[in-house]
Formats: structure tokens, sequence, C-alpha cells
């Protein structure tokens, strides 16, 4: 099958092909460009020459010798002034781009925690929002157990009156004052730690309070 | 961080609302404990030693008695004194543990609860060493 200049990646068109490009306008090569500006210079020295001669097959014909004199501002395809060799990228340029990289990634990731606390907070404020009132009675029914529980060590510490005489003796009563307070201090501090957690976390946290600190001395009435 | 805050795009927020913003994710995230906060661990971990010191000298003094009367410590009874001792340790490293991303406020209520949990798992073991040894 024979193929045609189309199936080509790369063609040699003319000025019939639609997407024809001068080579002047398209040519990206700074090397090309300071031998054209040389030989175009060579040219106006002598402008009787033809201009095909220097330039080349491929280049346009300069036709005023005036023109040359004058630094010609070179311009691609979509009109705007092209890069010039010497405006590559310094390395204070590198160094700038790369900070302001690292910024936005440092900012890219900051948001997207920040949209995950939103997420986590937004889920805990609905949590609470749908505190229902079996729940809160439920809060209710185990806030009484631990007043319950704080009677009975009250009950056991007055059974067990102590002399203070020495250290040993002062801090057991230290520890019995503490464990009157404990039933209170656990259930105050559960809800009050766990108030951004669900109502089912708080919950198993006050019911391992209810086993922990049972007033064992209460109930074996020693 | 409000709402209205949420909904402005990233690219939006100026460098000077965007900063603050990093202190509060790192507070949920990273945090570790500070000087403040291993100072009241430290704190509280000469309470809970007077709580080993106090079954140690139990420990000491029910030894002592037994000795003299010439009467071997039932195991279960000793064993409940020993939970005296292990009580405190424990309790401690689980709080310690437990409050290692927390603020220096909460590490305090913690160990407090801590604390007075160690006090009723003392007088638990104390009430059942009575109930064993009939005294």
């Amino acid at each position: 099958m024979k193929r045609g200049p189309d199936d080509d990646a790369l063609s040699w068109g003319d000025e019939s092909d639609p997407t024809y490009v001068a080579p002047d306008l398209a040519d990206d090569d700074p090397a090309d460009d300071d031998l054209t500006e040389v030989d175009r210079a060579d040219v106006g020295h002598d402008s009787a020459e033809p201009a095909d001669d220097a330039t080349g097959a491929g280049e346009q014909p300069i036709e005023d010798a005036t023109s040359v004199g004058v630094e010609p501002v070179k311009q691609d395809a979509a009109g705007s002034p092209r890069w010039a060799s010497g405006a590559a990228p310094t390395a204070e340029v590198v160094e700038a781009n790369r900070v302001a990289v690292s910024d936005a990634k440092v900012r890219q990731a900051d948001a997207a925690e920040d949209a995950a606390v939103e997420d986590e907070l937004a889920d805990a404020e609905e949590a609470s929002a749908q505190l229902s009132s079996a729940a809160l009675i439920t809060f209710g029914v185990v806030g009484g157990v631990f007043f319950l529980y704080t009677i009975g060590w009250l009950v056991a510490f007055i059974r067990n009156p102590l002399h203070p005489g020495g250290f040993a003796e002062v801090w057991q009563d230290v520890q019995g004052v503490a464990a009157i307070a404990a039933p209170a201090l656990w259930f105050l501090v559960t809800l009050l730690l766990a108030a951004r957690r669900r109502v089912a976390v708080r919950l198993i946290w006050l019911l391992v309070g209810i086993v922990v600190v049972v007033p064992w001395p209460f109930i074996l009435g020693v | 961080m409000t709402d209205a805050e949420s909904t402005v795009p990233a690219s939006a927020v100026p460098e000077a609302s965007a900063t603050p913003a990093k202190p509060e994710v790192r507070s949920t995230a990273k945090r570790r404990r500070g000087r403040a906060g291993w100072i009241v661990a430290v704190v509280f971990a000469v309470f809970y030693a007077f709580d080993i010191f106090e079954a140690l000298s139990n420990l000491v003094g029910v030894l002592q008695a037994y000795s003299d009367a010439g009467v071997a410590l039932p195991t279960p009874a000793l064993l409940t004194i020993i939970g005296q001792i292990a009580a405190p340790v424990v309790v401690f490293v689980l709080a310690l543990w437990g409050t290692r991303r927390a603020r220096s406020g909460s590490a305090v209520l913690v160990f407090l609860v801590g604390f007075a949990v160690v006090a009723v798992i003392t007088l638990d073991l104390q009430s059942v060493f009575r109930s064993l040894v009939g005294f």
C-alpha cells in the first residue's frame, strides 16, 4: 500500500499547504537565529546579492537592505514576542518557582486536612445534635448509678473511721475521700473529654466506669 | 473554623488567615506531650508513689504480724496486697499512655480520675483482704 504525504508525522509542506508556517517565524533554534542574523548582516553589506544565496532555500528573502540595520522584532505565530535565549530561567527564578510550588503543595495539604477536620467536626456535631431523649435518659440513669456508688463509698468511709497517727493513716483517709469522689469524677470527666465523640463511645466509657468504681467495701459489708 | 471560612477556596484564602490554621490541625493529629504535660505527669507520679508506699507498708506490717503470730499468710490475701502495690503502677502507665497527645488540662483530669480509681481498687482489695482473713 502506498503511503501518502499526509501519513507522515513530519512532512515538508510548501506555501500551498494550509498548515505551512514561514520558517523565519517557526524557527525556535537560537543557533539558527544567530546564524541567520549574521547572514543578514552580510546581506546588508551587499544588497545587490540575491538573498536566496545567503539565507538558504527555506528562508524568506530580505526585500530591503535598510531594514537590516534595525533589530527585527521576532514574533511567533500568535503575534506575541518570542523569548530570547538570554531569558532562560536563572537559578533565582528556579528557586522561587520551587518555593512557590512547595508552598502551594503545603497549602493544598492544609486545606485537605482542614476539610477532614471539618468533616469530623460536622459528624460530631451531627451526633451531638441527634442526642435523642433516649440517650438523655440513659445518661441520666447511668448518672444515678454513679450517684448511688458515691453514697456507697461514703457509707463505707464512715463505717471504717481511722485515727490519723502517721502518714499511712493520713494517706488512707486521702484514699477514702478519693474513692468517694471517684464515681462523680469518672462520670463528669467522661462526658467532658468525650463530648465530641459519639454517644455510643461515651456510653461504653460510662459502663466501664460502672464496673470499675463499684463500692465493694459497701457491698461486702466490711 | 466557621462554615463561611470552609466554603472559601484554598487559593482564595489569604496567607494571614491560612497560617493560624496550621497549629489547629497539628493540635488534633501530631501533638506531643509538652513541658507542662510532663510536669503534670511527674506531680501525679508522686501521688501514685504514695499509694505504692502505702501498699508496701501494709505488706510489711501484715507479714510482720503474721510472722510474729507464727501463722502463714493465705495466698489469696497476699495477692490482694500485691494487687494494691501493682494497681498504682498499672493505672499510672495507662494514664500516661492515654494522655500522650492530650492537652495539659485534659491530662490533669485523666490523672485525677486515675488517682481516684487507684483509691477505689486499693479499698476494694483491702475489703477483700479483710473478708478473707476475717478481721
